[in-house]
């Protein structure tokens, strides 16, 4: 889910898998927060939870492959399947030194991507059907190229850590709400500032914890985007050619769609054309929320690498 | 070393600042095509087509032959061909071949020049340049990357903007149109909004010796 390859809201998306793998997330996460609030809320001490919250985050971390496999509905496919997708990926990871991964293919017409797995040599790639009709073996090789770095990065560790941290800061201040407690000092981004709080200032335990959740959001959400340009940035120096990714990203997103195929002497009537569109600023804050930096941005850095390599 | 000192010669950073393109228009060529050329191995086949919306009646036709006659005059100076073609979206194409890309700007500058003057500015849709990947002796001669490559400057938004098509069909290289963009999208005044990047198929450069 966290590696998924596009996430613009307004382009052509397949909600369905969307909507499942989103789903899956929730209702984990709402199992974790129902099943330690009961914990919480029967008395039990500090070290058991800590202890029941450990054993199932490792759970979730252990069986993180297998649940982005199954919530995405993605078969693993071997080299008699798909020779050519094998034989692709076998060319980039024999050329940058790379264990190969497992390869997933997923039964969908919307082109995307994902990597999955804790370590490099359990980890998978997951295409979609779209994505392989709609690039060429080029464009699909840029991204690939991205969830291998996406792998070689450990970005599924990376961003799973990070999460980890705030889940531990909501549970302290939890915690702390019901049993006066203080989790001050761990309380991982933005957490630490309710060190030495009065003890009937519950007001100001919620709202440290709602703090501490949407700092940690946001920065998770940060610390994503950032891994996107570096997959990307990955991407282009295991095949060469930033320019295929941008290509690809543009196909995926659906940008490639809006560079015209109408001669320029058929539109040149509409006068509508020649009028320059403003940029308005709106976009800020959706990038703020977003786990994937904007498309546009991608494309742009990968033609700066592009040209720095001509 | 010497790439660099090029092109901090060739944007004139005397007289003008570098991110003012909007006077330079065309012009921004005369520098441009040096990064093309060193980055990218293109060259300028030195050969540009003007593109105008025909106009019925005879002061338009008058232009015209003024515009030739003021190609012949110059012709001593810029060393530069030219022909007339109708195209079949009813548009005139003003080919010129010079003997370096300086002719070929200074020339079609002067003709947009004389059309605009004489009261046609809004006829004046596109002037097209023309490159192509410098041929080595170990060039695979069926590369796409032989195919010409051009730059479309669209006079109304005043802007360039990249056009590779494909040999065959009404399709177009969009990597080569990114390669390009890459390489030259700062140094000259670019399109950025590529919903505006029309293609324009058939045109007529092979009518034209090379």
């Amino acid at each position: 889910m966290r590696d998924k390859f596009m996430s613009r809201p307004w382009q052509r998306r397949d909600t369905g898998l969307t909507l499942r793998m989103i789903m899956s997330f929730v209702i984990l996460t709402l199992l974790y927060l129902v099943f330690l609030g009961v914990l919480v809320y029967l008395g039990v001490g500090f070290i058991p939870i800590t202890i029941v919250a450990s054993v199932l985050i490792i759970a979730q971390w252990y069986f993180s492959d297998k649940i982005v496999l199954w919530s995405s509905g993605a078969k693993v496919v071997t080299r008699e399947q798909f020779p050519e997708l094998h034989g692709l990926v076998e060319r980039i990871v024999a050329m940058n030194n790379l264990p190969k991964p497992k390869i997933a293919v997923i039964n969908s017409s919307v082109p995307n991507a994902f990597a999955t797995g804790k370590s490099q040599r359990s980890s998978v790639v997951a295409v979609t059907t779209g994505l392989m009709d709609i690039l060429d073996s080029e464009e699909l090789e840029g991204v690939i190229a991205h969830e291998l770095t996406h792998i070689r990065n450990r970005d599924v560790l990376v961003i799973t850590l990070a999460s980890l941290f705030s889940t531990v800061a909501w549970y302290l201040m939890q915690f702390g709400f019901y049993g006066g407690l203080y989790g001050g000092g761990m309380g991982g981004y933005g957490g630490g500032r309710d060190r030495g709080g009065g003890g009937g200032a519950i007001l100001i335990m919620l709202a440290v914890a709602a703090v501490t959740w949407l700092v940690s959001f946001l920065v998770i959400r940060a610390i994503s985007r950032y891994r996107e340009f570096a997959a990307d940035r990955g991407s282009a120096q295991m095949t060469g050619k930033p320019v295929q990714l941008a290509n690809a990203l543009m196909k995926i997103s659906g940008t490639m769609q809006r560079v015209p195929n109408r001669d320029l002497r058929k539109v040149e009537g509409l006068n509508a054309f020649f009028i320059i569109p403003v940029n308005s600023g709106r976009q800020t804050i959706a990038n703020l929320f977003s786990t994937h930096p904007p498309v546009q941005m991608r494309v742009q850095k990968l033609l700066e690498m592009e040209a720095s390599m001509a | 070393m010497i790439d660099s000192f090029l092109k901090r010669l060739g944007k004139g950073g005397l007289y003008r600042k570098s991110n003012d393109h909007r006077e330079e228009g065309i012009f921004s060529l005369s520098s441009g095509y040096i990064t093309l050329q060193t980055k990218l191995d293109l060259s300028s086949t030195n050969r540009c087509g003007i593109c105008i919306k025909n106009v019925d009646g005879t002061y338009f036709s008058n232009t015209i032959e003024e515009v030739q006659e003021f190609l012949r005059i110059s012709n001593s100076e810029f060393r530069t061909e030219h022909i007339l073609i109708n195209d079949k979206y009813g548009y005139l194409w003003i080919m010129i071949k010079g003997i370096s890309i300086e002719d070929i700007l200074v020339a079609s500058n002067g003709i947009v020049d004389v059309i605009v003057d004489r009261g046609f500015k809004d006829q004046v849709l596109a002037v097209v340049f023309e490159f192509r990947k410098t041929v080595s002796p170990n060039s695979n001669l069926d590369s796409p990357q032989l195919e010409p490559q051009f730059l479309i400057f669209n006079y109304k938004r005043e802007k360039f903007y990249p056009f590779v098509p494909l040999a065959s069909q009404e399709k177009r290289h969009s990597d080569l149109e990114l390669v390009l963009a890459s390489i030259i999208s700062k140094e000259i005044p670019w399109e950025t909004d590529m919903s505006v990047w029309y293609p324009m198929w058939d045109m007529p450069f092979n009518k034209m010796r090379a």
